[in-house]
C-alpha cells in the first residue's frame, strides 16, 4: 500500500501537469479530478482526484453475449469472491443520453484501511462498458455525488 | 460459700475431637447429622468430646448461631459491579464472618431440623462452544439446590486485518459489557465479562474477524462450593469455641495448646474464605482470552466456472490504482 501511495501521488502530479487539457469522449471529468493523458493499459479513460480517488473507464467484449441483467448478476454474485470484496448495494443508473445500466458498490479491507469500489455497467451489443471509481472509503464518500454525476455523462 | 472451680474439659480430648471434625466436609457433615441437643460446650466433668461435640449434635446450636448472623450488605453486588455477581449475592446472605457474607449460602434460612439440601444433579455438559445453561443463572444456587455454579472460560483466535484497531475495539466493548481487562499485549487480550454477557461477548468477538480457533469450557463447582461452606461454618464454630476455651484456661501450657489450635483453624478459615470468594467471582464473571493474528489477503483461485469472463478479475481497485 505504501508503494501504491507513492505511485498515486506521482500520478496526481502528472495528471495535474499534463492532463488538464485533455477532454474525454466517454465521460466528463469532474471539476475536482484531473484526467490522465495516458490512461494506461486496459483503460479507455482514467482520472484522479487530489486525495487519490480514481475514476476509470474500461471496455470489454460482451462475450458470452449477455444482457444487462446477466452481467449485473455476474458482478453481484461472482465478482466479490474472486476479488475478496464485500458486496454492498446495487441500483439502476441511467446516463443523460438515456443508456440504462447498473451501479454496484463494494468494500475491501486493505492493510491501511477500508476501501470502496463503485462499478457502473453499461451493456451494449458488442461491448460491456465498465466505469469504476475507487479509493479510501471516506474519500470516495466525499466524492460520491460527483462520481455518480460523472458516470451519468458517459457515452460509449 | 466458696465452690471449687469446675474443671476444664480435657484439652487432649477436645483437640482429638477437633481433628475428627475439621478434616473435611465428610466429617463436618457427619457431625452435622448427629442428633443430640446438648449444649456443645461441656458443663464440666466428663469433658468436651463426651458432652456431644465429636459424637454429636451440633445442628441445633449451629442453626441458632447462623440465625444470629447479620445478612450480607445489600451493596455487595454494586461493589462488584455486575449482574452476574448480583445473582450470587442475592442468594448468599447468611454469613457475615469477617466479610465473607458475599459468598455464603444462607444457612440462617435453613430450618433447624434440616441438613443442607444436596445440590441438584448436574445437567448434561454442553458441547464445546454451546451453552445449554445460561451462565447468568448458573450461580443461582438459591438455597433450593436446583441450579449449578458453573465457571465459564473461553479462548478464541481471530484473524483480522488490523490487530491494534481490533484490540481497541474489544477494550471499548469490555466497558460496554460491564467487564474488566485482566491483561493484554500487542496481539492478545484477556478479560472478564459478567456471566450474563458471556454469550453476547462471544458472538460479538466472533464477528470481528475470521475465527480460526475457539474453545469454551464450563466447570461445575457446585459441590465444591457447598462443601466449602459447610466446612467453613463448622470451622468458624470451632474457632469460636476455642476462643471461649482460651478465656478459661488456667495455665500457660493450656493456653499455648489452645492458641496453637486457634492458629491452625484460623488459617484454614482464611483459605476457605479465599476459595469461596474466588469461586463466587469466577462464576459471576466469565473469562475470555482473545488471540489476534494478521489476516493475509489471499488471492482465491479462479474456478473454471469463470472461464468465459475471466477478465472480470482484472477490474478492481488494484488495476484502478496501477499507474
Amino acid at each position: 500500500m505504501i508503494r501504491m501511495h507513492v505511485m498515486l501521488t506521482a500520478a496526481v502530479a502528472l495528471a495535474l501537469l499534463f492532463g488538464t487539457g485533455c477532454k474525454s469522449k466517454h465521460i466528463k471529468t469532474p471539476s475536482d479530478f484531473a484526467q490522465m493523458e495516458d490512461p494506461g493499459y486496459a483503460f479507455e479513460y482514467r482520472a484522479i482526484s487530489s486525495n487519490e480517488v480514481v475514476i476509470g473507464v474500461q471496455r470489454k467484449p460482451n462475450e458470452p453475449k449477455g444482457d444487462a441483467d446477466f452481467w449485473m448478476n455476474v458482478w453481484k454474485d461472482k465478482y466479490p469472491p474472486i476479488k475478496d470484496y464485500a458486496y454492498v448495494a446495487d441500483e439502476k443508473i441511467s446516463t443523460s443520453a438515456g443508456l440504462s445500466g447498473f451501479l454496484l458498490e463494494y468494500t475491501s479491507e486493505e492493510e491501511d484501511g477500508k476501501y470502496t469500489l463503485m462499478v457502473a455497467l453499461f451493456v451494449k451489443k458488442k461491448y460491456i462498458w465498465i466505469l469504476t471509481a475507487g479509493g479510501r472509503e471516506d474519500r470516495v464518500a466525499e466524492h460520491r455525488d460527483t462520481i455518480i454525476a460523472a458516470f451519468k455523462t458517459f457515452k460509449p | 460459700m466458696m465452690t471449687a472451680p469446675r474443671p476444664l474439659p480435657s484439652l487432649g480430648m477436645f483437640l482429638a475431637a477437633l481433628a475428627l471434625t475439621s478434616c473435611g466436609a465428610a466429617a463436618s457433615k457427619a457431625s452435622y447429622e448427629g442428633a443430640v441437643s446438648e449444649p456443645y460446650y461441656g458443663t464440666g466433668g466428663s469433658g468436651y468430646a463426651e458432652t456431644g461435640y465429636a459424637g454429636a449434635d451440633y445442628s441445633e446450636a449451629y442453626s441458632e448461631e447462623a440465625m444470629a448472623y447479620p445478612t450480607a450488605p445489600a451493596s455487595m453486588s454494586d461493589d462488584m459491579g455486575g449482574e452476574g455477581w448480583a445473582a450470587v449475592t442475592g442468594v448468599f446472605d447468611g454469613e457475615d464472618e469477617a466479610g465473607i457474607g458475599d459468598g455464603m449460602l444462607a444457612y440462617a434460612d435453613i430450618p433447624k431440623d434440616k441438613a443442607p439440601p444436596p445440590p441438584a444433579p448436574a445437567p448434561e455438559q454442553p458441547a464445546p462452544g454451546e451453552h445449554h445453561e445460561k451462565p447468568d443463572t448458573a450461580t443461582d444456587a438459591g438455597g433450593q439446590g436446583t441450579d449449578r455454579i458453573i465457571l465459564y472460560v473461553a479462548e478464541m483466535n481471530i484473524a483480522v486485518f488490523r490487530v491494534e484497531e481490533k484490540i481497541d475495539e474489544i477494550r471499548k466493548l469490555i466497558k460496554d459489557w460491564g467487564g474488566y481487562m485482566i491483561s493484554m499485549d500487542s496481539s492478545r487480550i484477556e478479560f472478564r465479562v459478567p456471566a450474563g454477557k458471556f454469550e453476547d461477548a462471544m458472538e460479538t468477538i466472533e464477528g470481528l474477524g475470521d475465527v480460526t480457533y475457539r474453545n469454551v469450557t464450563g466447570t461445575d463447582v457446585t459441590d465444591e462450593y457447598m462443601d466449602l461452606q459447610i466446612r467453613l461454618k463448622n470451622a468458624i464454630a470451632v474457632r469460636d469455641r476455642l476462643l471461649e476455651l482460651l478465656s478459661q484456661t488456667k495455665n500457660i501450657n493450656e493456653s499455648l495448646q489452645v492458641e496453637a489450635e486457634l492458629e491452625r483453624i484460623t488459617e484454614k478459615i482464611e483459605l476457605m474464605k479465599g476459595r469461596i470468594k474466588y469461586l463466587s467471582e469466577a462464576a459471576a464473571y466469565s473469562r475470555i482470552t482473545v488471540y489476534l493474528s494478521v489476516k493475509m489477503k489471499a488471492k482465491k483461485p479462479i474456478p473454471s466456472l469463470y472461464a468465459p469472463f475471466q477478465w472480470i478479475q482484472d477490474v478492481g481497485l488494484d488495476s484502478l490504482f496501477n499507474f
